[in-house]
């Protein structure tokens, strides 16, 4: 699952950070300055759209990485 | 043509089940990347909660609509202390009424919203859009505030709140984002504001849409099916629906087909179940030659460019052809009648942003037209042409009742517009209100039709003189060799209200207003010197171009006055 799941993460970080990310280039929350907030949210919504998940409040919080991210979201395929 | 301009109309149609979709995605909005040019325009937010959402949205749906944004949005301000430095295209009020609950009811935050838009109508001349969203009283209040201030519209944000309804609140966002909108409710509120609204705001509209008929308007051929045997299905019957209400909105309708007229004309006498009826065409071009020419021929019978005409078509071919003869031309492919449907309500250019009497009357003056021609062709005396069709021109200085008209015709007359200054309705009410200025509307009927308002003459004193800064004449007035009269007819009232011996008429050459220069040289009596000029002529000598016609010429009272 992280395998097939990971380029698409990738892109829609990519998308809505408006920022190329090189494949296999760890993105994490702290490292990225635009990664704000409001850009957090957009991106779970997107997220959330792509892979036709909902995420809890907590999953939202947890998810402040490119890694966790997929982590996630192998969590809920695997449920 | 260079096969270049056949991509817009082609990436375009593969992007409207996405663009056009009842529930737009998220993830597929933002991958959609026009490889078209789209025009600038500024769009400054005043706000008191977040909007990024909506505007990570906003590209794909402004690209669709040939538009990209540059957005500027301002920190949360309850208070709406404007901060205007540079001009913008469009002003958008985006609040969170929940916010003020407590502290005002709906009629103070009504008046207060009065003073903040008054506040900023005086400090920029962009379209205003505010959000409504604050209750049922609270919105019927601002859209009676809104009807008030020019150039002001309420965006209809509650409608989109109904009809999401639960699934417009997202509760497990909001203390990231303070925001309580779903994402769904984002993409909806982008989606509106994006094809409709914002497009609405910066260009002028659309005035036809023209119709293919064979699996566009029902399924089957009409050549091989007969008049009995295409078959009416739901989505289509609820598409000719949406078409004849545009029709009555004051939208043109025009038929572009393959087939024999004749069989054409026996379908829509028979089909009694078709919500179209051959009387709802102003014009049509039905045969076996090329698409091309015959929207060329509507393009002359109606005295509209293709570019300000939308084309619905079920055949790609077609679509693709078309596009490499008028790459500028809307076209939207309609093979799927519940997506064309949707996109009917959605598509850039067919909202009106001002409504007026003019554009229920335009289908019908059109069909005058026809009998005008026959009748100027059977009466080769112009005076007595004149005489026979009982014109009469009503002149009106300073007409506010009549804002959005004036800005209409500064914003839509192409062939006889003498500056192209397009000035927008808050513009227009600046001039209605200024002592130094004077704006006559002119108002043209006959025998055969009410044209309405048909013109606007934008005066404002100079340094002894008048310059004419704006004469727009609706093509439909054209042709009746009413013009002088008009214009010196209007000019002696500005003269009267203004002073001044000399008349200084402004000028800009644009790509189509030929029918404007050839009226000035001969007014004047000799070629424009310039592509951009300034003509000044004495009031005397204008007096002498005043013909002496058997029109009835009648002035209303000013409303100032009054």
């Amino acid at each position: 699952m992280t395998q097939s799941v990971e380029p698409k993460v990738r892109e829609l970080i990519a998308l809505v950070l408006e920022k190329k990310f090189p494949a296999g280039q760890a993105i994490t929350r702290a490292k990225e300055p635009q990664w704000n907030s409001l850009k957090h949210v957009e991106l779970i919504f997107a997220l959330e759209d792509a892979f036709g998940v909902r995420f809890s409040e907590q999953d939202m919080v947890d998810m402040d990485s490119i890694a966790a991210i997929v982590a996630v979201l192998d969590r809920r395929h695997a449920a | 043509m260079p096969p270049e301009t056949i991509i817009p109309a082609i990436a375009k149609a593969s992007w409207q089940p996405k663009i056009f979709a009842a529930a737009p995605r998220r993830s597929e909005l933002l991958a959609l990347k026009p490889d078209w040019p789209c025009h600038s325009i500024r769009l400054r937010v005043h706000r008191n909660m977040p909007f990024e959402f909506v505007a990570s949205a906003l590209p794909a749906f402004l690209a669709y609509a040939d538009l990209k944004a540059e957005i500027s949005m301002g920190d949360y301000d309850d208070s709406l202390n404007f901060q205007i430095s540079e001009p913008a295209d469009c002003e958008l009020i985006w609040l969170d009424y929940e916010r003020y609950a407590g502290k005002l009811d709906a009629t103070a935050l009504a008046a207060w919203l009065k003073d903040r838009l008054e506040v900023l109508r005086a400090a920029s001349t962009a379209p205003i859009l505010i959000a409504d969203g604050g209750g049922d009283e609270f919105d019927q209040k601002l859209s009676a505030v809104a009807a008030g201030i020019p150039g002001c519209r309420v965006f209809p944000r509650q409608a989109l709140q109904k009809q999401l309804g639960e699934s417009w609140f997202d509760r497990r966002v909001k203390d990231i984002s303070a925001s309580p909108m779903s994402d769904a409710a984002n993409l909806a509120v982008a989606q509106q504001l994006g094809l409709v609204w914002l497009p609405g705001a910066v260009r002028v509209g659309l005035k036809v849409v023209v119709l293919d008929l064979d699996h566009t308007l029902y399924t089957g051929v009409l050549g091989e099916d007969g008049a009995e045997g295409v078959r009416l299905m739901p989505a289509h019957h609820a598409l000719q629906d949406k078409i004849r209400r545009l029709a009555e909105d004051g939208l043109l309708l025009a038929l572009l087909s393959r087939n024999d007229k004749t069989d054409v004309e026996k379908m829509f006498a028979t089909r009694q179940d078709f919500p179209l009826r051959w009387e709802h065409f102003s014009a049509t071009a039905i045969g076996w030659r090329d698409k091309s020419e015959g929207l060329r021929a509507i393009a002359t019978q109606l005295h509209i460019e293709p570019d300000a005409m939308l084309v619905l078509d079920d055949n790609a071919g077609e679509i693709a052809a078309l596009a490499r003869y008028y790459p500028a031309m809307p076209i939207f492919y309609a093979a799927d009648p519940e997506l064309a449907g949707r996109a009917l309500e959605l598509f850039p250019g067919l909202m009106r942003w001002h409504h007026d009497k003019t554009d229920a009357l335009r289908a019908r003056d059109l069909k005058a037209a026809e009998m005008r021609a026959a009748a100027r062709a059977a009466m080769p005396d112009p005076i007595e042409y004149i005489r026979s069709l009982a014109i009469k021109l009503q002149f009106a200085l300073d007409p506010k009742s009549l804002l959005g008209r004036l800005a209409d015709l500064a914003n839509k007359t192409n062939q006889f517009n003498l500056a192209l200054t397009r000035f927008n309705e808050a513009e227009v009410a600046r001039r209605l209100d200024d002592p130094r200025c004077a704006t006559i509307a002119v108002s043209l009927s006959d025998k055969l039709s009410d044209s309405g308002a048909i013109a606007a003459i934008f005066c404002r004193a100079g340094k002894k003189m008048i310059v004419v800064d704006e004469i727009c004449i609706s093509c439909r007035a054209l042709g009746r060799g009413i013009e002088n009269l008009l214009v010196v007819t209007a000019l002696s009232r500005a003269r009267e209200k203004l002073g001044g011996d000399m008349i200084a008429f402004v000028y800009n050459r644009g790509p189509r207003n030929d029918p404007a220069r050839q009226w000035l040289e001969k007014f004047h009596g000799a070629p424009l010197p310039h592509e951009q000029c300034m003509v000044t002529i004495e009031w005397t000598e204008i007096l002498c171009r005043l013909p002496e016609l058997p029109v009835s010429i009648t002035w209303e009272q000013t409303e100032r006055a009054a």
